[in-house]
């Protein structure tokens, strides 16, 4: 038997085959774990909000059209989840309160050091904001093309290449103590 | 190429995303600019670090739970299948309304005279009240069979009158409520759906009826009757209908138009 499409899949779940449902989950439940990981840092959150993600697929399966590929259909509904993550913990962290915790932190090579490097990366990726982490996040870990990113996020092509440009020029003024020189 | 051009496809650069041409253009630029080429290998270096970072491993409380909450969307699934609302109603109908059309136009006939009736009992004062609110008790059920039985009709004009007829009945039974919020999720004409969206309206007090009407906005296909629903929803001021709102504004079928409407009324709300 030749192994069917993501959107034949969705389209017999749509169509009341839900068993379905379960090839999905096993191809792209890690993916969103980690989209979501990445961007929370909390691995208890991230695989509430990932069934969440999966939950609102079944519910709305009837309003799967199949137009475009389903990868964006996907994460459109994983980035609004996310929205609502933050909005309901009210997950914001003030500019001001950034800059205090860089400045009296361990400078950020000691940091860097001192727990693992992967830590470190992690804690940096925390400092980002939420927009340019997340397009970071879908270009870089979820290999995705930035045109599917633009219509999963709904904002020009241009402007999510510009973001993963400024994210990751902040990701390294976060991770080395270069910080003021580094042009934006 | 100049540096500003350059900065801006460091991007395209990074995900390999360049084509040949662009390509040669971008090393000519960097063969001769100092400042470029620190500029690309340190947003380069931050890409490949950013490599290093390992996918991790979710619990597998996430799976166990994923399949236990499959099991159950399909459980209800089965279930509505095996018992689906038209036999349920089909079944009581016989029970009550006639099948030949000569005994069914009778029956109406009986309903005309039984409001004659009460429009004399009126106006010459019945012997008891207790037999007068027996006849209005009974002309409320009569309006529910017409009701119900317009609504299992086949044809759409039939059961828009049906939806209709609703207005006349004061305390919907549940049989006539569910009939109502059948239609409203299944019925295959929007105008029959979009007048039981104003029945319903009438009966929002309910919070069975707020369950379907959020259920059936996020079915809705028509842009017709999901604007109705939105309106109803946020008339409606409940905590339940607001969220469903939220959800539609999210969906990515829902037409530019509607889901604007929506979050302009939402917004009205707030
Ligand atoms: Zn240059």
């Amino acid at each position: 038997m030749r192994e069917m499409t993501d959107h034949q899949l969705m389209s017999a779940v749509r169509d009341g085959d839900l068993d379905k449902l379960g090839y999905l989950f096993e191809k792209y439940h890690k993916q969103l774990y980690n989209y979501f990981l990445r961007q929370l840092g909390d691995p208890q959150s991230s695989e509430d909000i990932v069934q969440e993600v999966f939950l609102k697929m079944l519910k709305y399966r009837h309003t799967y059209r199949g137009e475009g590929r389903f990868t964006t259909w996907m994460y459109s509904i994983a980035h609004n989840a996310r929205i609502d993550h933050f909005k309901k913990t009210s997950r914001y962290v003030a500019t001001d309160e950034i800059d205090r915790l860089l400045s009296t932190a361990p400078s950020p090579e000691e940091a860097f050091e001192k727990s693992s490097r992967h830590e470190a990366l992690y804690k940096a990726l925390s400092r980002l904001s939420d927009d340019k982490r997340e397009v970071l996040v879908l270009s870089r870990f979820q290999n995705l093309k930035y045109e599917e990113i633009s219509r999963i996020l709904g904002c020009p092509v241009g402007t999510i290449k510009a973001r993963v440009f400024h994210a990751l020029n902040d990701l390294r003024r976060f991770l080395y103590k270069s910080g003021g020189e580094v042009t934006r | 190429m100049t540096c500003k051009d350059l900065q801006d496809s460091i991007p395209d650069y990074l995900a390999g995303a360049l084509s040949s041409d662009e390509l040669g253009h971008f090393h000519g630029h960097l063969a001769e600019c100092e400042s470029c080429r620190m500029e690309l290998e340190q947003t380069q270096s931050m890409w490949r670090t950013l490599g290093e970072l390992p996918d991790e491993e979710p619990s597998p409380r996430l799976r166990s739970h994923f399949y236990s909450l499959l099991e159950e969307e399909k459980r209800r699934v089965a279930k509505e299948l095996r018992d689906p609302w038209p036999r349920r109603l089909e079944a009581w109908l016989n029970s009550w309304w006639p099948r030949r059309p000569a005994v069914q136009m009778a029956m109406t006939a009986a309903l005309l005279i039984v409001g004659v009736i009460v429009g004399r009992g009126i106006q010459s004062a019945p012997e008891t009240d207790v037999e007068f609110q027996q006849l209005q008790t009974e002309v409320q059920q009569m309006h529910e069979m017409v009701s119900l039985s317009l609504l299992n009709g086949n044809s759409s004009s039939d059961r828009l009158r049906g939806v209709n007829w609703t207005s006349r009945v004061d305390q919907p039974s549940a049989d006539l409520l569910e009939s109502l919020m059948n239609t409203l999720d299944s019925d295959p004409n929007e105008n029959v759906r979009m007048a039981a969206v104003d029945a319903l309206g009438r009966f929002s007090d309910q919070p069975v009826v707020v369950d379907v009407l959020t259920g059936s906005l996020s079915r809705e296909t028509s842009p017709m009757v999901q604007i109705a629903l939105i309106d109803l929803l946020i008339a409606v001021q409940e905590k339940k209908a607001l969220e469903a709102l939220r959800d539609f504004v999210e969906m990515q079928s829902v037409v530019p138009e509607v889901r604007a409407h929506a979050e302009k009324g939402m917004s009205g709300t707030l």
